[in-house]
Protein backbone atom coordinates (compact mmCIF):
# COMPACT_ATOMS: atom_id res chain seq x y z
CA UNK A 1 0.00 0.00 0.00
CA UNK A 2 2.70 2.44 1.06
CA UNK A 3 4.89 1.34 -1.82
CA UNK A 4 2.10 1.92 -4.30
CA UNK A 5 1.53 5.36 -2.86
CA UNK A 6 5.20 6.20 -3.20
CA UNK A 7 5.32 4.84 -6.71
CA UNK A 8 2.34 6.90 -7.80
CA UNK A 9 3.72 10.05 -6.27
CA UNK A 10 7.02 9.46 -7.99
CA UNK A 11 5.25 8.79 -11.30
CA UNK A 12 3.26 12.00 -11.00
CA UNK A 13 6.35 13.93 -10.05
CA UNK A 14 8.25 12.62 -13.09
CA UNK A 15 5.35 13.43 -15.39
CA UNK A 16 5.14 16.99 -14.09
CA UNK A 17 8.89 17.42 -14.20
CA UNK A 18 9.46 16.25 -17.76
CA UNK A 19 6.51 18.09 -19.23
CA UNK A 20 6.91 21.47 -17.59
CA UNK A 21 10.25 22.28 -16.06
CA UNK A 22 12.76 21.32 -18.73
CA UNK A 23 13.41 24.36 -20.90
CA UNK A 24 16.04 25.17 -23.49
CA UNK A 25 19.66 25.52 -22.31
CA UNK A 26 22.16 28.14 -23.42
CA UNK A 27 25.88 27.36 -23.80
CA UNK A 28 28.62 29.79 -24.72
CA UNK A 29 31.30 28.31 -26.97
CA UNK A 30 34.63 29.82 -27.85
CA UNK A 31 35.84 29.21 -31.39
CA UNK A 32 39.56 29.51 -32.08
CA UNK A 33 39.63 31.22 -35.47
CA UNK A 34 42.79 30.28 -37.36
CA UNK A 35 41.87 32.70 -40.15
CA UNK A 36 41.85 35.65 -37.78
CA UNK A 37 44.22 34.33 -35.08
CA UNK A 38 41.72 35.15 -32.35
CA UNK A 39 39.02 33.58 -30.23
CA UNK A 40 35.42 34.34 -31.20
CA UNK A 41 32.36 33.58 -29.07
CA UNK A 42 28.98 32.18 -29.96
CA UNK A 43 25.91 31.39 -27.87
CA UNK A 44 24.22 28.03 -28.50
CA UNK A 45 20.59 27.50 -27.56
CA UNK A 46 19.85 23.79 -27.14
CA UNK A 47 16.20 22.72 -27.13
CA UNK A 48 14.89 20.85 -24.08
CA UNK A 49 14.56 17.75 -26.25
CA UNK A 50 18.31 17.70 -26.95
CA UNK A 51 19.12 15.96 -23.67
CA UNK A 52 16.24 13.52 -23.90
CA UNK A 53 16.73 12.46 -27.52
CA UNK A 54 20.23 11.15 -26.99
CA UNK A 55 20.60 9.60 -30.41
CA UNK A 56 18.96 12.24 -32.57
CA UNK A 57 20.88 14.69 -34.73
CA UNK A 58 19.45 18.21 -34.56
CA UNK A 59 19.17 20.83 -37.31
CA UNK A 60 20.87 24.17 -36.67
CA UNK A 61 19.76 27.75 -37.27
CA UNK A 62 22.67 30.18 -37.46
CA UNK A 63 21.26 33.52 -36.39
CA UNK A 64 23.40 36.60 -37.08
CA UNK A 65 23.46 39.92 -35.26
CA UNK A 66 23.45 43.40 -36.78
CA UNK A 67 25.91 46.29 -37.01
CA UNK A 68 27.46 47.46 -33.71
CA UNK A 69 26.03 44.27 -32.18
CA UNK A 70 27.41 41.11 -30.60
CA UNK A 71 26.67 37.40 -30.15
CA UNK A 72 24.58 38.21 -27.04
CA UNK A 73 22.12 40.47 -28.87
CA UNK A 74 19.51 37.90 -29.86
CA UNK A 75 19.41 36.60 -26.29
CA UNK A 76 19.41 39.91 -24.46
CA UNK A 77 17.70 42.54 -26.61
CA UNK A 78 14.41 41.02 -27.77
CA UNK A 79 11.41 42.25 -25.75
CA UNK A 80 10.68 38.60 -24.84
CA UNK A 81 13.97 37.41 -23.34
CA UNK A 82 12.90 33.77 -23.70
CA UNK A 83 12.09 34.09 -27.42
CA UNK A 84 14.99 31.95 -28.65
CA UNK A 85 14.41 29.38 -25.89
CA UNK A 86 10.76 29.07 -26.87
CA UNK A 87 11.49 28.78 -30.60
CA UNK A 88 14.24 26.21 -29.97
CA UNK A 89 11.86 24.14 -27.82
CA UNK A 90 8.87 24.50 -30.13
CA UNK A 91 10.77 23.36 -33.22
CA UNK A 92 13.48 21.11 -31.69
CA UNK A 93 16.07 23.37 -33.21
CA UNK A 94 19.59 24.30 -32.13
CA UNK A 95 20.05 28.06 -32.51
CA UNK A 96 23.60 29.41 -32.74
CA UNK A 97 24.27 33.16 -32.44
CA UNK A 98 27.90 33.86 -33.36
CA UNK A 99 29.87 37.04 -32.88
CA UNK A 100 31.01 38.93 -35.96
CA UNK A 101 32.33 42.18 -34.56
CA UNK A 102 30.57 45.54 -34.84
CA UNK A 103 31.11 46.38 -38.53
CA UNK A 104 32.63 43.35 -40.31
CA UNK A 105 29.68 42.87 -42.68
CA UNK A 106 30.53 39.17 -42.64
CA UNK A 107 33.20 39.63 -45.35
CA UNK A 108 36.62 38.12 -45.72
CA UNK A 109 38.35 41.47 -46.00
CA UNK A 110 41.19 41.46 -48.56
CA UNK A 111 42.72 44.32 -46.55
CA UNK A 112 42.12 43.50 -42.88
CA UNK A 113 43.42 40.13 -41.65
CA UNK A 114 41.44 40.46 -38.41
CA UNK A 115 38.16 40.62 -40.33
CA UNK A 116 37.63 37.21 -41.99
CA UNK A 117 34.08 36.52 -40.95
CA UNK A 118 32.91 34.73 -44.09
CA UNK A 119 35.49 32.02 -43.40
CA UNK A 120 34.67 32.12 -39.70
CA UNK A 121 30.90 31.65 -40.17
CA UNK A 122 31.01 29.24 -43.10
CA UNK A 123 33.90 27.00 -41.97
CA UNK A 124 35.33 27.51 -38.49
CA UNK A 125 32.05 27.98 -36.66
CA UNK A 126 30.30 25.12 -38.46
CA UNK A 127 33.22 22.77 -37.69
CA UNK A 128 33.12 23.75 -34.04
CA UNK A 129 29.36 23.32 -33.72
CA UNK A 130 29.25 20.04 -35.68
CA UNK A 131 32.10 18.64 -33.56
CA UNK A 132 30.64 19.78 -30.24
CA UNK A 133 26.96 18.93 -30.66
CA UNK A 134 24.82 16.23 -32.25
CA UNK A 135 23.91 18.11 -35.42
CA UNK A 136 22.73 17.23 -38.91
CA UNK A 137 26.13 17.64 -40.55
CA UNK A 138 25.06 18.90 -43.96
CA UNK A 139 23.08 21.61 -45.71
CA UNK A 140 19.80 19.72 -45.29
CA UNK A 141 19.93 20.48 -41.59
CA UNK A 142 21.42 23.95 -41.74
CA UNK A 143 19.70 27.32 -42.19
CA UNK A 144 20.98 30.85 -41.69
CA UNK A 145 19.27 34.14 -40.94
CA UNK A 146 20.00 37.51 -39.41
CA UNK A 147 18.97 41.09 -38.88
CA UNK A 148 20.26 44.22 -40.64
CA UNK A 149 23.99 43.63 -41.28
CA UNK A 150 23.23 40.01 -40.35
CA UNK A 151 20.43 39.76 -42.93
CA UNK A 152 22.95 40.87 -45.52
CA UNK A 153 25.44 38.39 -44.01
CA UNK A 154 23.01 35.46 -44.25
CA UNK A 155 22.27 36.13 -47.95
CA UNK A 156 25.90 36.91 -48.78
CA UNK A 157 27.44 33.86 -47.13
CA UNK A 158 24.70 31.43 -48.18
CA UNK A 159 24.89 32.56 -51.82
CA UNK A 160 28.68 32.17 -51.80
CA UNK A 161 28.47 28.61 -50.46
CA UNK A 162 25.71 26.78 -52.33
CA UNK A 163 24.72 23.58 -50.53
CA UNK A 164 26.14 24.61 -47.16
CA UNK A 165 22.72 25.90 -46.04
CA UNK A 166 19.30 25.00 -47.43
CA UNK A 167 17.65 28.32 -46.65
CA UNK A 168 18.52 31.91 -45.84
CA UNK A 169 16.49 34.61 -44.10
CA UNK A 170 16.90 38.34 -43.69
CA UNK A 171 15.11 40.71 -41.32
CA UNK A 172 15.50 44.43 -42.07
CA UNK A 173 18.56 43.45 -44.09
CA UNK A 174 21.14 45.74 -45.65
CA UNK A 175 20.33 44.35 -49.08
CA UNK A 176 22.41 47.02 -50.79
CA UNK A 177 25.70 48.13 -49.21
CA UNK A 178 25.72 51.28 -51.32
CA UNK A 179 24.99 53.68 -48.46
CA UNK A 180 23.42 56.17 -50.89
CA UNK A 181 20.38 53.84 -51.00
CA UNK A 182 19.81 54.10 -47.23
CA UNK A 183 17.47 56.72 -45.79
CA UNK A 184 19.99 57.98 -43.24
CA UNK A 185 21.75 61.25 -42.42
CA UNK A 186 24.66 62.00 -44.78
CA UNK A 187 27.28 61.75 -42.00
CA UNK A 188 26.21 58.21 -41.09
CA UNK A 189 26.21 57.15 -44.76
CA UNK A 190 29.69 58.64 -45.08
CA UNK A 191 30.92 56.82 -41.97
CA UNK A 192 29.67 53.46 -43.21
CA UNK A 193 31.00 54.10 -46.73
CA UNK A 194 34.44 54.69 -45.18
CA UNK A 195 34.07 51.40 -43.31
CA UNK A 196 33.42 49.58 -46.62
CA UNK A 197 36.50 51.22 -48.16
CA UNK A 198 38.55 50.06 -45.19
CA UNK A 199 37.25 46.48 -45.59
CA UNK A 200 36.99 46.18 -49.37
CA UNK A 201 39.11 48.91 -50.91
CA UNK A 202 38.01 51.90 -52.98
CA UNK A 203 34.52 51.66 -54.56
CA UNK A 204 34.37 50.29 -58.14
CA UNK A 205 31.93 53.01 -59.12
CA UNK A 206 29.67 55.40 -57.28
CA UNK A 207 26.28 53.76 -57.91
CA UNK A 208 27.49 50.19 -57.59
CA UNK A 209 30.52 50.27 -55.29
CA UNK A 210 31.02 46.54 -54.59
CA UNK A 211 28.55 44.56 -56.71
CA UNK A 212 29.78 41.06 -55.81
CA UNK A 213 29.67 41.85 -52.08
CA UNK A 214 25.99 42.77 -51.81
CA UNK A 215 22.65 40.97 -52.19
CA UNK A 216 21.31 43.21 -54.99
CA UNK A 217 24.48 42.43 -56.95
CA UNK A 218 24.23 38.68 -56.33
CA UNK A 219 20.78 37.95 -57.76
CA UNK A 220 22.11 35.43 -60.31
CA UNK A 221 24.06 33.64 -57.57
CA UNK A 222 20.96 33.66 -55.36
CA UNK A 223 18.95 32.22 -58.23
CA UNK A 224 21.47 29.48 -59.01
CA UNK A 225 22.11 28.60 -55.36
CA UNK A 226 18.83 26.68 -54.97
CA UNK A 227 18.45 28.36 -51.57
CA UNK A 228 15.00 28.90 -50.15
CA UNK A 229 14.81 32.61 -49.41
CA UNK A 230 12.76 34.77 -47.08
CA UNK A 231 13.26 38.45 -46.35
CA UNK A 232 11.20 41.04 -44.56
CA UNK A 233 11.35 44.69 -43.62
CA UNK A 234 9.33 47.25 -41.70
CA UNK A 235 7.75 49.97 -43.82
CA UNK A 236 9.33 52.67 -41.61
CA UNK A 237 12.79 51.12 -41.87
CA UNK A 238 15.59 53.22 -43.42
CA UNK A 239 16.53 50.12 -45.45
CA UNK A 240 13.12 49.58 -47.06
CA UNK A 241 14.25 50.69 -50.51
CA UNK A 242 17.11 48.19 -50.55
CA UNK A 243 14.64 45.42 -49.75
CA UNK A 244 12.07 46.53 -52.32
CA UNK A 245 14.85 46.71 -54.88
CA UNK A 246 15.97 43.14 -54.15
CA UNK A 247 12.34 41.92 -54.30
CA UNK A 248 11.95 43.57 -57.73
CA UNK A 249 15.19 42.10 -59.03
CA UNK A 250 14.38 38.58 -57.83
CA UNK A 251 10.92 38.78 -59.42
CA UNK A 252 12.58 39.92 -62.63
CA UNK A 253 15.10 37.09 -62.78
CA UNK A 254 12.60 34.51 -61.57
CA UNK A 255 14.11 33.57 -58.20
CA UNK A 256 11.50 32.03 -55.88
CA UNK A 257 11.42 33.94 -52.60
CA UNK A 258 9.10 35.09 -49.83
CA UNK A 259 8.99 38.84 -49.23
CA UNK A 260 7.17 40.53 -46.37
CA UNK A 261 6.48 44.15 -45.51
CA UNK A 262 4.92 44.89 -42.15
CA UNK A 263 4.54 47.74 -39.67
CA UNK A 264 7.66 48.83 -37.86
CA UNK A 265 11.19 50.13 -38.17
CA UNK A 266 14.77 49.13 -37.36
CA UNK A 267 14.00 48.07 -33.78
CA UNK A 268 14.09 45.07 -31.47
CA UNK A 269 10.29 45.16 -31.22
CA UNK A 270 10.27 44.55 -34.96
CA UNK A 271 12.82 41.69 -34.82
CA UNK A 272 10.99 40.08 -31.90
CA UNK A 273 7.87 40.07 -34.10
CA UNK A 274 9.66 38.95 -37.26
CA UNK A 275 11.70 36.01 -35.97
CA UNK A 276 8.83 33.55 -35.33
CA UNK A 277 7.66 33.95 -38.97
CA UNK A 278 11.22 33.39 -40.21
CA UNK A 279 11.55 30.28 -38.04
CA UNK A 280 8.20 28.96 -39.31
CA UNK A 281 9.49 29.36 -42.87
CA UNK A 282 12.92 27.87 -42.13
CA UNK A 283 11.58 24.87 -40.19
CA UNK A 284 9.14 24.13 -43.03
CA UNK A 285 12.23 23.69 -45.24
CA UNK A 286 13.89 21.48 -42.62
CA UNK A 287 10.68 19.43 -42.45
CA UNK A 288 10.73 18.98 -46.23
CA UNK A 289 14.37 17.91 -45.90
CA UNK A 290 13.37 15.36 -43.26
CA UNK A 291 15.81 16.82 -40.72
CA UNK A 292 13.38 18.01 -38.03
CA UNK A 293 13.46 15.91 -34.87
CA UNK A 294 9.89 14.69 -34.23
CA UNK B 1 -8.13 1.42 -2.25
CA UNK B 2 -11.05 3.02 -4.01
CA UNK B 3 -9.21 6.29 -3.81
CA UNK B 4 -6.23 4.78 -5.52
CA UNK B 5 -8.33 3.45 -8.33
CA UNK B 6 -9.69 6.94 -8.88
CA UNK B 7 -6.18 8.24 -8.73
CA UNK B 8 -5.04 5.76 -11.37
CA UNK B 9 -8.02 6.68 -13.51
CA UNK B 10 -7.10 10.34 -13.23
CA UNK B 11 -3.57 9.65 -14.42
CA UNK B 12 -4.96 7.52 -17.23
CA UNK B 13 -7.30 10.30 -18.32
CA UNK B 14 -4.54 12.87 -18.11
CA UNK B 15 -2.35 10.77 -20.39
CA UNK B 16 -5.28 10.21 -22.72
CA UNK B 17 -5.90 13.91 -23.03
CA UNK B 18 -2.38 14.37 -24.28
CA UNK B 19 -2.96 12.02 -27.18
CA UNK B 20 -6.50 12.96 -28.31
CA UNK B 21 -6.61 15.02 -31.47
CA UNK B 22 -8.98 17.80 -32.47
CA UNK B 23 -12.57 16.82 -33.19
CA UNK B 24 -14.73 18.06 -36.04
CA UNK B 25 -18.45 18.79 -35.66
CA UNK B 26 -20.73 19.22 -38.61
CA UNK B 27 -23.28 21.84 -37.64
CA UNK B 28 -26.50 23.00 -39.28
CA UNK B 29 -26.69 26.79 -39.15
CA UNK B 30 -30.05 28.07 -40.33
CA UNK B 31 -30.41 31.42 -42.03
CA UNK B 32 -33.61 33.32 -41.29
CA UNK B 33 -32.45 36.01 -43.72
CA UNK B 34 -32.25 33.54 -46.60
CA UNK B 35 -34.81 31.07 -45.34
CA UNK B 36 -32.38 28.19 -45.80
CA UNK B 37 -30.09 26.05 -43.69
CA UNK B 38 -26.42 25.59 -44.45
CA UNK B 39 -23.81 23.31 -42.96
CA UNK B 40 -20.61 24.46 -41.28
CA UNK B 41 -17.67 22.48 -39.96
CA UNK B 42 -16.40 23.28 -36.47
CA UNK B 43 -12.93 22.09 -35.47
CA UNK B 44 -12.61 21.86 -31.68
CA UNK B 45 -9.11 21.58 -30.23
CA UNK B 46 -8.43 18.52 -28.07
CA UNK B 47 -8.16 20.73 -25.00
CA UNK B 48 -11.76 21.93 -25.39
CA UNK B 49 -13.51 18.92 -23.86
CA UNK B 50 -11.52 18.92 -20.64
CA UNK B 51 -11.44 22.69 -20.24
CA UNK B 52 -13.96 25.15 -18.86
CA UNK B 53 -12.37 28.10 -20.61
CA UNK B 54 -13.99 30.26 -23.27
CA UNK B 55 -12.17 29.78 -26.58
CA UNK B 56 -11.23 32.20 -29.34
CA UNK B 57 -12.70 31.43 -32.77
CA UNK B 58 -11.15 31.62 -36.22
CA UNK B 59 -13.72 31.96 -39.02
CA UNK B 60 -12.17 30.48 -42.15
CA UNK B 61 -13.86 31.18 -45.49
CA UNK B 62 -13.74 29.14 -48.69
CA UNK B 63 -13.23 30.35 -52.24
CA UNK B 64 -15.55 31.20 -55.13
CA UNK B 65 -15.90 27.74 -56.58
CA UNK B 66 -16.01 26.02 -53.23
CA UNK B 67 -18.05 25.11 -50.19
CA UNK B 68 -17.79 24.95 -46.39
CA UNK B 69 -15.95 21.61 -46.29
CA UNK B 70 -13.10 22.73 -48.60
CA UNK B 71 -10.64 23.64 -45.87
CA UNK B 72 -11.00 20.12 -44.43
CA UNK B 73 -11.00 18.22 -47.70
CA UNK B 74 -8.90 20.06 -50.26
CA UNK B 75 -5.65 20.76 -48.41
CA UNK B 76 -2.89 18.27 -49.23
CA UNK B 77 -2.50 17.62 -45.47
CA UNK B 78 -5.96 16.55 -44.29
CA UNK B 79 -4.98 17.15 -40.65
CA UNK B 80 -3.96 20.78 -41.21
CA UNK B 81 -6.91 22.35 -39.38
CA UNK B 82 -6.83 19.73 -36.61
CA UNK B 83 -3.16 20.41 -35.96
CA UNK B 84 -3.58 24.18 -35.98
CA UNK B 85 -6.59 24.01 -33.65
CA UNK B 86 -4.59 21.86 -31.22
CA UNK B 87 -1.40 23.89 -31.45
CA UNK B 88 -3.09 27.19 -30.64
CA UNK B 89 -6.18 26.06 -28.65
CA UNK B 90 -8.37 27.65 -31.25
CA UNK B 91 -11.86 26.80 -32.48
CA UNK B 92 -11.94 26.92 -36.28
CA UNK B 93 -15.28 27.41 -38.03
CA UNK B 94 -15.65 26.94 -41.78
CA UNK B 95 -19.07 28.33 -42.75
CA UNK B 96 -20.86 28.08 -46.08
CA UNK B 97 -20.64 31.00 -48.52
CA UNK B 98 -21.96 29.27 -51.64
CA UNK B 99 -20.44 29.30 -55.11
CA UNK B 100 -19.79 32.95 -55.95
CA UNK B 101 -22.04 34.09 -53.11
CA UNK B 102 -19.52 36.88 -52.55
CA UNK B 103 -20.02 37.00 -48.74
CA UNK B 104 -22.25 40.02 -49.28
CA UNK B 105 -25.89 41.02 -49.09
CA UNK B 106 -26.60 41.37 -52.77
CA UNK B 107 -28.19 44.64 -53.89
CA UNK B 108 -29.80 42.82 -56.84
CA UNK B 109 -30.50 39.30 -55.55
CA UNK B 110 -32.66 39.41 -52.40
CA UNK B 111 -31.99 35.82 -51.33
CA UNK B 112 -28.18 36.27 -51.35
CA UNK B 113 -27.51 37.58 -47.83
CA UNK B 114 -24.18 36.12 -46.85
CA UNK B 115 -22.97 39.23 -45.04
CA UNK B 116 -25.93 38.95 -42.67
CA UNK B 117 -25.48 35.19 -42.49
CA UNK B 118 -21.76 35.17 -41.56
CA UNK B 119 -21.76 38.24 -39.29
CA UNK B 120 -25.01 37.60 -37.42
CA UNK B 121 -26.48 34.16 -37.88
CA UNK B 122 -23.28 32.12 -37.90
CA UNK B 123 -21.70 34.02 -35.01
CA UNK B 124 -24.76 33.76 -32.78
CA UNK B 125 -25.16 30.04 -33.53
CA UNK B 126 -21.49 29.38 -32.74
CA UNK B 127 -21.52 31.53 -29.59
CA UNK B 128 -24.67 29.78 -28.38
CA UNK B 129 -23.42 26.27 -29.14
CA UNK B 130 -19.83 26.43 -27.87
CA UNK B 131 -17.83 28.02 -25.07
CA UNK B 132 -16.49 30.97 -27.05
CA UNK B 133 -15.19 34.42 -26.27
CA UNK B 134 -18.31 36.32 -27.25
CA UNK B 135 -16.74 39.51 -28.52
CA UNK B 136 -14.22 40.84 -31.05
CA UNK B 137 -11.27 40.17 -28.70
CA UNK B 138 -11.69 36.47 -29.33
CA UNK B 139 -12.79 36.55 -32.97
CA UNK B 140 -10.63 36.57 -36.11
CA UNK B 141 -11.48 35.86 -39.75
CA UNK B 142 -9.60 34.92 -42.90
CA UNK B 143 -10.14 33.07 -46.14
CA UNK B 144 -8.88 32.29 -49.59
CA UNK B 145 -9.71 33.98 -52.92
CA UNK B 146 -13.38 35.06 -52.70
CA UNK B 147 -13.09 34.19 -49.01
CA UNK B 148 -10.04 36.44 -48.64
CA UNK B 149 -12.07 39.29 -50.05
CA UNK B 150 -14.96 38.19 -47.86
CA UNK B 151 -12.91 38.19 -44.66
CA UNK B 152 -11.53 41.69 -45.27
CA UNK B 153 -14.94 42.91 -46.47
CA UNK B 154 -16.84 41.64 -43.43
CA UNK B 155 -14.24 42.73 -40.88
CA UNK B 156 -13.87 46.16 -42.49
CA UNK B 157 -17.62 46.70 -42.44
CA UNK B 158 -18.01 45.16 -38.96
CA UNK B 159 -14.92 46.18 -36.99
CA UNK B 160 -16.94 45.70 -33.81
CA UNK B 161 -17.08 41.95 -34.49
CA UNK B 162 -13.48 40.93 -35.35
CA UNK B 163 -10.12 42.05 -33.99
CA UNK B 164 -8.10 40.73 -36.93
CA UNK B 165 -8.71 39.77 -40.55
CA UNK B 166 -6.67 38.09 -43.26
CA UNK B 167 -6.72 37.38 -46.95
CA UNK B 168 -4.93 34.65 -48.90
CA UNK B 169 -4.90 35.16 -52.68
CA UNK B 170 -7.88 37.44 -52.20
CA UNK B 171 -10.10 38.69 -55.02
CA UNK B 172 -9.65 42.15 -53.55
CA UNK B 173 -11.10 43.89 -56.60
CA UNK B 174 -14.41 42.35 -57.69
CA UNK B 175 -14.16 43.85 -61.16
CA UNK B 176 -12.52 41.06 -63.20
CA UNK B 177 -10.98 43.52 -65.63
CA UNK B 178 -8.23 43.90 -62.98
CA UNK B 179 -7.57 40.16 -62.96
CA UNK B 180 -4.95 38.52 -65.13
CA UNK B 181 -7.23 35.87 -66.66
CA UNK B 182 -8.04 34.49 -70.09
CA UNK B 183 -11.05 36.08 -71.87
CA UNK B 184 -12.90 32.72 -71.82
CA UNK B 185 -12.65 32.51 -68.02
CA UNK B 186 -13.76 36.13 -67.71
CA UNK B 187 -16.77 35.40 -69.91
CA UNK B 188 -17.57 32.32 -67.87
CA UNK B 189 -17.73 34.08 -64.49
CA UNK B 190 -19.40 37.24 -65.76
CA UNK B 191 -23.02 35.98 -65.42
CA UNK B 192 -22.41 34.68 -61.88
CA UNK B 193 -21.04 38.06 -60.80
CA UNK B 194 -23.87 39.84 -62.60
CA UNK B 195 -26.37 37.80 -60.64
CA UNK B 196 -25.13 39.24 -57.32
CA UNK B 197 -23.72 42.65 -58.41
CA UNK B 198 -25.71 43.49 -61.52
CA UNK B 199 -24.24 44.10 -64.97
CA UNK B 200 -20.78 45.67 -65.29
CA UNK B 201 -20.44 49.27 -66.45
CA UNK B 202 -23.71 50.72 -65.13
CA UNK B 203 -24.45 53.17 -62.31
CA UNK B 204 -24.39 52.66 -59.41
CA UNK B 205 -21.20 50.60 -59.71
CA UNK B 206 -21.81 47.83 -57.18
CA UNK B 207 -18.49 46.21 -58.11
CA UNK B 208 -16.47 49.22 -56.93
CA UNK B 209 -18.78 49.89 -53.98
CA UNK B 210 -18.22 46.38 -52.61
CA UNK B 211 -14.52 45.85 -53.40
CA UNK B 212 -12.14 46.04 -50.45
CA UNK B 213 -9.44 47.56 -52.67
CA UNK B 214 -11.54 50.73 -52.37
CA UNK B 215 -11.91 50.49 -48.58
CA UNK B 216 -8.39 51.52 -47.51
CA UNK B 217 -9.68 54.61 -45.71
CA UNK B 218 -12.26 52.63 -43.76
CA UNK B 219 -9.51 50.15 -42.83
CA UNK B 220 -7.44 53.02 -41.52
CA UNK B 221 -10.29 54.22 -39.26
CA UNK B 222 -10.81 50.72 -37.89
CA UNK B 223 -8.58 48.96 -35.43
CA UNK B 224 -8.72 45.57 -37.14
CA UNK B 225 -5.26 43.98 -37.51
CA UNK B 226 -4.66 42.96 -41.12
CA UNK B 227 -2.63 40.21 -42.78
CA UNK B 228 -2.64 39.89 -46.56
CA UNK B 229 -0.70 37.61 -48.89
CA UNK B 230 -0.66 36.48 -52.48
CA UNK B 231 1.41 34.24 -54.75
CA UNK B 232 3.46 36.05 -57.37
CA UNK B 233 2.06 33.75 -60.08
CA UNK B 234 -1.53 34.34 -58.99
CA UNK B 235 -3.94 36.01 -61.42
CA UNK B 236 -5.02 38.18 -58.48
CA UNK B 237 -1.57 39.56 -57.61
CA UNK B 238 -2.22 43.05 -59.00
CA UNK B 239 -5.31 43.87 -56.87
CA UNK B 240 -3.32 42.67 -53.83
CA UNK B 241 -0.40 44.94 -54.72
CA UNK B 242 -2.85 47.78 -55.23
CA UNK B 243 -4.42 47.42 -51.78
CA UNK B 244 -0.93 47.12 -50.21
CA UNK B 245 0.14 50.33 -51.97
CA UNK B 246 -2.97 52.16 -50.77
CA UNK B 247 -2.56 50.96 -47.18
CA UNK B 248 1.12 51.95 -47.16
CA UNK B 249 0.18 55.33 -48.65
CA UNK B 250 -2.57 56.12 -46.13
CA UNK B 251 -0.58 54.69 -43.22
CA UNK B 252 -2.70 51.68 -42.23
CA UNK B 253 -0.65 49.08 -40.35
CA UNK B 254 -0.79 45.68 -42.10
CA UNK B 255 1.37 42.66 -42.89
CA UNK B 256 1.81 42.02 -46.60
CA UNK B 257 3.54 38.98 -48.08
CA UNK B 258 4.35 37.89 -51.61
CA UNK B 259 5.68 34.41 -52.07
CA UNK B 260 6.11 31.78 -54.79
CA UNK B 261 2.97 30.09 -56.04
CA UNK B 262 -0.33 30.47 -57.80
CA UNK B 263 -4.01 30.03 -56.99
CA UNK B 264 -3.62 26.54 -55.53
CA UNK B 265 -4.25 24.46 -52.40
CA UNK B 266 -0.50 23.97 -51.99
CA UNK B 267 -0.28 27.72 -51.64
CA UNK B 268 -3.14 27.98 -49.13
CA UNK B 269 -1.93 25.08 -47.03
CA UNK B 270 1.42 26.81 -46.73
CA UNK B 271 -0.13 30.21 -46.10
CA UNK B 272 -2.65 29.38 -43.37
CA UNK B 273 -0.11 28.70 -40.58
CA UNK B 274 1.38 32.19 -41.12
CA UNK B 275 -2.08 33.74 -40.78
CA UNK B 276 -2.71 31.78 -37.60
CA UNK B 277 0.69 32.81 -36.19
CA UNK B 278 -0.33 36.42 -36.87
CA UNK B 279 -3.76 35.90 -35.26
CA UNK B 280 -2.27 34.15 -32.24
CA UNK B 281 -0.22 37.27 -31.50
CA UNK B 282 -3.30 39.49 -31.79
CA UNK B 283 -5.36 37.14 -29.59
CA UNK B 284 -2.53 36.95 -27.06
CA UNK B 285 -2.41 40.74 -26.98
CA UNK B 286 -6.18 40.68 -26.36
CA UNK B 287 -5.73 38.23 -23.49
CA UNK B 288 -7.92 35.81 -25.44
CA UNK B 289 -5.63 32.79 -25.78
CA UNK B 290 -6.38 29.67 -23.76
CA UNK B 291 -3.16 28.70 -21.94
Amino acid sequence: MKALQKFLLLALFCLAFTSTTLGANVDTVVVASAAMSKDVKAAVVLPASYKKEKKASFPVLYLLHGGTGSYRDWLSKTPDKALLHRLADEHNLIIVTPDAGPTSYYFDSPLDKTSQYETFISKELIDKIDNTYRTVRDGKGRVIAGLSMGGHGAFYIASKHPGLYSAAGSMSGVMNINTATWKVPAEFAQLRAQNFSKLLGPPQDASNPYPEYTAVGRTEELKNSGLKLIFDVGIDDFLIDTNRDLHRRLLENGTPHTYIERPGAHTWEYWGEALPYQVLFLTNILKENGTIVQ
Amino acid sequence: MKLFRLFLMAIFLLQGALTFAAKVDSLDIPSAAMNRTYKAAVVLPNSYAKSKAAYPVLYLLHGGGGQFSDWLKQTPDKQLLHNIADQYNLIIVTPEGERLGGYLDSPVKPDNKFETYITKEVISKIDNTYRTIRDRNGRVITGLSMGGHGALYLATRHPDLYSAAGSMSGALDLDPKHWDIAPEFAAQIKPAFASILGPLGVKPDYYAANSVVHMADKMKENDVKLVIDCGVDDFLIEPNRELHRRLVYNGTPHDYTERPGGHTWDYWENSLPYHVLFFSKVLKGNGAMVQ
